[in-house]
């Protein structure tokens, strides 16, 4: 070997060895230019949580829009299950992160504190506005702060009762909760192995406890300090209904797991079943003219005070990522673009079975011709969750006690929420110090 | 070597000689170096850091072992002992139960090509596929056994949601889906085993059974302690089986601890990591008894 190719070959291998040093450190990050396509046309990356049959729709709505905004705007969307696109936001932003988020409302709050996301400010707003009085006000309120807003809601997406017409026949459908559970216990019938209202003890206990909970007049969480407020009577009363449709009126088997309610229900082993709006299109494949959808506004208490009608909605708010690459007037421009197409033409998200946040959108005949969607209830209804910086600390520790109550006749419905909020304290105190 | 050549001119070309074949060697130590080394290290900095990126020394540390003021602290502790729960039932389920079964089908009974395939089988499915299968068994209401329970005219048990059938149920489903990989080792190493031994035992008088535990056992003895330092540090690494099958429940009960380093992840990387170090710790310490045990063992 020469001394020429000998110290070339070492120059080759140094040289690779610290470019994939550099790369390893600095993780693709730094400021780079504003990302235009190949056709000149702003790139706005997408992350959502948007799978299964909402997809398709959400797709559909994205091609659209990239057809409307050809040359000009084009959206690069990728969706992941919820685990993982948030997952994947925290890992990523703000070197390698999106544009554009999806991010479940009780989640922006925290984000926004976190430094995930920016509020959408005036800065924003140089071509084209968006009106947050255009949308459904229960949840844009909680997106409002000094510095502008942290998100535009796409949708609502409440639980909501889905029946068997062919079991319930014509029986009078319920209006309170011991309506429910008479009309449930009729249903049963253990001869052809029929439950009124199987429920599971691990989920949707999300929604139905909360949902219990608001129309029993509870709180999840003081707003201000993110520390739990559901160890009250209210919050007992939820629970205690919860463990009443198994063990009082019998009306659902003891001890099912995740989903184990739906896969009764889609064999035609129940009446009734609480299930999210996000099922529909599922449901209504496999049910075709037999499947009824009617609100649970009520249907968890015998109360019948204004808070009696709440019932748990989540919304997918669209946020905008903090990036270390330049956010441009132009980007910044078609980021707004986007947020108010989407708002504009969200009547079609209403095929997925989700209820627009945009108000127009709902008065729009799409909607109204959506089939079960106009079942829900009354959107006003809707609740999303309390505005905090650590909501999930501070409440969705409970849920695994509801699961503990729910799996005993004889549970201790005080010590069991008592436990929950000592947890719920420590949790938010891990949050902000630990 | 030329006499004339001086040893360091000498060292430099026996050097340059050798540095073609060092660059064969350099796409692997730059992609070691990349995914192996620098996530290690750097995992073992952010270790000692807080959520800024200062340095605070051990307190990540003493905050999980120690700190009852934080939530991860009770969990990491419940986790790690769900964890060595788990390894002390299912190592040695995972040893007894594929050597008798190895010990079983070395004697060729008929069909026994088919059974050792059929209880391989489970190895190659992906956990996901696994829990899919057995939560048709074992689910409340909708499972095979509940179904079957009910026609016997008994009661429902909830294998998932209580104690300690969720453990048993753990264990089964472990068994199951992992002791292939043990069969064929501990097979692979009766196949060694010299027949002319059990010929000499059998005329010597020694009965079936004798010849297990005088002859099998011992000879076995290597290939039993790959095994079992195989399957510990495997237990050790248990994941998907508590969270697809248990979610971690009932009441945390199966919560293991890379479940909880997993939840801590990504919102406090920095406790993560302290965790995942103490476990890899404690991981290497039993390594290290067991190659002893071993060492003196062979002595």
């Amino acid at each position: 070997m020469n001394k020429k190719r000998f110290w070339l070959s070492v120059a080759a291998v140094g040289m690779a060895i610290a470019m994939s040093f550099s790369l390893a450190a600095c993780g693709g990050g730094g400021e780079t230019p504003e990302d235009t396509n190949p056709t000149g046309a702003v790139s706005l990356k997408l992350w959502t949580p948007v799978t299964g049959a909402d997809l398709t729709v959400f797709n559909r709505m994205i091609t659209r829009f990239n057809q409307a905004h050809e040359g000009e705007i084009h959206v690069d969307h990728q969706s992941n299950v919820r685990d993982t696109h948030y997952n994947n936001l925290k890992n990523n932003i703000p070197n390698n992160g999106p544009d554009i988020a999806i991010i479940h409302s009780q989640l922006v709050k925290n984000y926004a504190e976190n430094e995930y996301i920016v509020p959408i400010d005036d800065s924003f707003f140089t071509k084209e506005t968006i009106n947050p009085d255009d949308y459904q006000q229960n949840v844009m309120s909680t997106l409002k702060t000094a510095d502008g807003v942290l998100g535009f809601p796409l949708d609502v997406h409440p639980i909501v009762l889905y029946y068997n017409k062919s079991i319930v026949g014509d029986n009078p459908l319920p209006t309170n909760f011991t309506e429910l559970m008479t009309l449930a216990k009729k249903l049963t019938d253990s001869s052809k192995g029929i439950w009124g209202l199987p429920i599971s003890t691990m989920w949707p206990t999300e929604f139905t406890y909360t949902t219990a909970l608001y129309q029993e007049g509870g709180e999840e969480i003081d707003t201000a300090t993110s520390m739990p407020k559901f160890n009250s009577t209210a919050g007992a009363a939820a629970a205690e209904h919860l463990r009443d449709i198994i063990y009082k009126y019998g009306v659902s088997p003891q001890n099912l797991g995740t989903d184990s309610d739906l896969q009764l229900f889609t064999t035609g082993k129940a009446a009734f079943h609480i299930q999210g709006c996000w099922q529909l299109t599922s449901l209504m494949g496999i049910f075709e003219d037999d499947l009824g959808v009617m609100s649970l506004s009520g249907l968890l208490t015998d109360k019948t005070d204004a808070t009696s009608k709440n019932v748990m909605a989540r919304s997918h708010v669209f946020c905008v990522a903090k990036t270390k690459r330049a956010l441009s007037q132009r980007k910044k421009e078609a980021i707004v673009t986007f947020i108010k197409w989407m708002g504009e033409n969200s009547a079609e998200w209403s095929s997925a079975g989700q209820i627009p946040a945009f108000n127009a959108a709902r008065e729009s005949d799409t909607f109204k011709n959506a089939p079960y969607v106009s079942s829900y209830g009354d959107p006003a209804n809707f609740r999303t969750a309390a505005s905090a910086t650590y909501f999930e600390s501070g409440f969705e520790t409970v849920f695994q006690y509801v699961t503990t109550i729910m799996k005993s006749a004889d549970s201790d419905i005080a010590a069991e929420l008592q436990k929950a909020e000592e947890e719920a304290k420590r949790a938010v105190n891990t949050e902000m110090n630990g | 070597m030329e006499s004339s050549e001086k040893p360091a001119l000498h060292k430099l070309t026996v050097f340059r000689k050798q540095f073609y074949g060092f660059l064969f060697a350099v796409p692997f130590l730059v992609i070691f170096a990349m995914f192996f080394i620098y996530p290690f290290f750097s995992g073992i900095a952010v270790s000692f850091a807080n959520r800024k990126g200062e340095w605070i020394g051990f307190q990540n540390y003493h905050n999980i072992l120690f700190n009852t003021e934080f939530v991860y602290q009770a969990d990491f502790l419940r986790g790690l002992g769900n964890t060595l729960l788990f390894v002390a039932i299912s190592v040695p389920l995972l040893i007894v139960i594929p050597l008798f079964i190895a010990i079983l089908l070395d004697i060729k009974p008929v069909g026994y090509k088919f059974f050792r395939a059929l209880l391989f089988m489970p190895t190659v499915f992906s956990i996901s596929a696994v829990v899919l299968m057995w939560k048709r068994v074992l689910e409340v209401e909708t499972g095979f056994v509940d179904a079957a329970l009910k026609a016997m005219g008994l009661g429902q048990i909830d294998f998932l949601g209580s104690q300690p059938w969720a453990w048993i149920s753990l264990f089964v489903v472990t068994v199951w889906w992992t002791m292939g990989t043990n069969i064929v080792i501990l097979g692979a190493g009766l196949k060694n085993i010299d027949k002319t031994v059990y010929e000499a035992a059998s005329i010597d008088g020694a009965s079936y059974i004798r010849t297990v535990f005088s002859i099998t056992l011992p000879l076995l003895a290597g290939q039993i302690v790959v095994v079992l330092i195989m399957t510990i540090l495997a237990s050790f690494n248990i994941y998907g089986q508590p969270l697809l099958l248990t979610a971690g429940g009932p009441d945390r009960s199966t919560q293991v601890a890379l479940m909880v380093i997993v939840n801590n992840l990504f919102d406090r990387p920095y406790i993560a990591a302290s965790m995942a170090l103490l476990l890899g710790l404690i991981m290497i310490a039993i390594s290290l008894i067991q190659a002893a045990f071993a060492r003196r063992g062979k002595d």
